[in-house]
């Protein structure tokens, strides 16, 4: 696969941050953007969205795509996330790779699949068409989870990438939610990342998450722990420079403080690079 | 796809109706927290998720009740209520009847008006983006062109019948008095609900005016407008252009439709 240009450092575009972002100008390169928040009829949030996607590069990421749900593929949504792209040109469309519901009915969670050759072919087939659809290649990103399934008969990374080389789709690689279901699941994190296939991870995700006694969630309202930063030196290792954002969504800090948390980022990249403008 | 479905419908049932025996054998058990606990983060994930999503909807409800009663009542909306959207925000569309008609709930009316209002404010909020008519537009219309004239709302335009002053309980939320438990005075009025620009209002409406928005929101023409006012008003024409001035200004139209196209 030919190396598209890389984008550098982002973040998550959050509605408190709206005005900041427009105020001034911050060491951002650009913003992934919630496709769900955007799918309204107008008014302050495509208002913003407008605005902001004329002054920084965007991205889509999406939380009801529903890829392994065993449901038709929902035709209303595809094609409004389809006019939302058409308005904010983003540089990619993202969702997890998950199914959120069946029969109709949208849990709003991201649940885990059974990593089996059924589930495989499922997800291959359906990548296919949302890909035909949209007229575009999609990344998927793995989701952190808290049960493993009896039936599965692979791993999550070898599921992983077997969808990716199938269906030929590309990698939103969450380096915390790696670190967080490899705790759960007592996998090595390493283990994960070094079976990702170069080439095909456009985006990486960095987040905080919750610590109970014997398991930890994911809930995006801490900054990120040290050996998440860890884990995130050894995908760069392998992946070189790929495209960084740091999501947040609860406990919402100031624009100020994030771009500060961006900034080890951005370092954390130019030294395993080796040079200072390693985006 | 047959075991897939299965697996997803048995865990979807154990999510939405607590039957534990439907997710009974299909976890493995990978060390550290227990599989009940594992599966607990799911089942507890999904009221949360909905709950917290029905808080950011109904802030000044949630004032009103306060934190515990709010929880209760959001939960048995989320036990009753499936969600069908690929958008979070719909969920909580169905509140305001619900709260009507739980015996809970319905013995204080004022708590289903509010979240009526309060889910209004939101569709204004959202509402479609529209060119607003601009009153100067209104001097190409040619005198014999205004009977049959029609004038189109902003889809962002609500009207709600209240018998009680919810939206000024609302008003004193937003002014940071606490309105915990606050009874709302009953006094019953119509309130419009729109959006001018980028920001949702909201005024009573007397009569008369309840009365002729109600024929352009039933696409009615000028002339039938005027003929509504005719049994208030003894200039009735000026009085609808009256009307429909404050109404150009307001930002509440979108659109003049002659009556020839």
């Amino acid at each position: 696969m030919k190396a598209a240009p890389i984008l550098g450092f982002g973040l998550g575009l959050r509605t408190v941050h709206y005005e900041s972002v427009l105020a001034g100008e911050h060491d951002v390169d650009w913003f992934e953007v919630l496709s769900e928040n955007y799918m309204v009829g107008g008014g302050k949030p495509l208002y913003y969205l407008d605005r902001i996607a004329e002054r920084y590069p965007v991205v889509m990421h999406g939380v009801s795509l529903s890829i392994g749900s065993t449901d038709p593929l929902n035709r209303r949504y595809l094609k409004s996330l389809k006019a939302l792209a058409q308005r904010c040109r983003p540089r990619w469309i993202s969702d997890h790779l998950c199914w959120t519901g069946v029969a109709h009915t949208n849990l709003h969670d991201l649940m885990p699949l059974p990593y089996t050759e059924e589930a495989l072919a499922h997800v291959v087939e359906r990548v296919g068409a949302v890909q035909d659809f949209l007229g575009r290649r999609i990344l998927l990103e793995n989701v952190s989870s808290y049960v493993s399934y009896s039936a599965s008969t692979m791993t999550e990374w070898e599921f992983l990438r077997e969808v990716a080389e199938r269906a030929d789709c590309e990698i939103l690689l969450d380096v915390n939610n790696i670190y967080v279901s490899g705790f759960n699941h007592g996998f090595e994190p390493t283990t994960f990342i070094d079976s990702v296939p170069i080439g095909r991870v456009r985006q990486i995700h960095l987040a905080g998450h919750t610590r109970h006694a014997d398991y930890i969630v994911d809930t995006h309202d801490h900054p990120i722990v040290d050996p998440v930063w860890d884990l995130y030196e050894a995908a760069i290792r392998r992946f070189g420079p790929v495209a960084t954002m740091i999501e947040r969504d609860d406990h919402i800090p100031s624009l100020e403080e994030l771009v500060a948390e961006l900034d080890r980022a951005r370092a954390t990249a130019a030294r395993v690079l080796g040079h200072a403008s390693a985006a | 796809m047959h075991r897939l479905r299965e697996l997803q419908k048995r865990f979807q049932r154990y999510l939405l109706e607590a039957d534990e025996s439907a997710v009974e054998g299909m976890f493995a058990d990978s060390g550290g927290a227990a599989v009940a606990v594992r599966r607990g983060v799911y089942f507890d994930a999904y009221r949360l998720r909905l709950i917290g999503a029905l808080k950011v909807d109904y802030p000044v409800l949630l004032a009103w009740l306060g934190e515990e009663t709010f929880e209760r009542l959001a939960g048995k909306y989320t036990t009753g209520t499936r969600s069908p959207y690929y958008n979070l925000r719909w969920y909580g569309s169905g509140l305001a009847d619900q709260l009507g008609a739980d015996p809970d709930t319905a013995v204080q009316p004022w708590l289903a008006e509010l979240a009526a209002f309060e889910w209004a404010l939101m569709a204004a909020f959202d509402a479609p983006d529209s060119n607003t008519l601009r009153v100067g537009e209104l001097s190409a219309l040619a005198p014999e062109h205004w009977p049959a004239a029609r004038f189109v709302l902003h889809p962002g335009v609500r009207v709600l019948d209240f018998e009680f002053e919810v939206p000024k309980l609302w008003k004193a939320h937003k002014a940071g008095e606490d309105v915990f438990g606050r009874r709302p005075d009953a006094r019953p009025g119509r309130w419009l609900i729109w959006r001018q620009g980028l920001d949702t209002s909201f005024r009573s409406l007397e009569s008369e005016e309840a009365a002729a928005l109600e024929v352009l929101a039933a696409d009615g023409t000028f002339g039938q407008l005027c003929e509504r006012l005719q049994e208030r008003s003894e200039n009735a024409a000026l009085r609808a252009a009256s009307l429909l001035k404050r109404w150009l200004q307001d930002g509440l139209i979108t659109d003049l439709r002659r009556g020839a196209e």
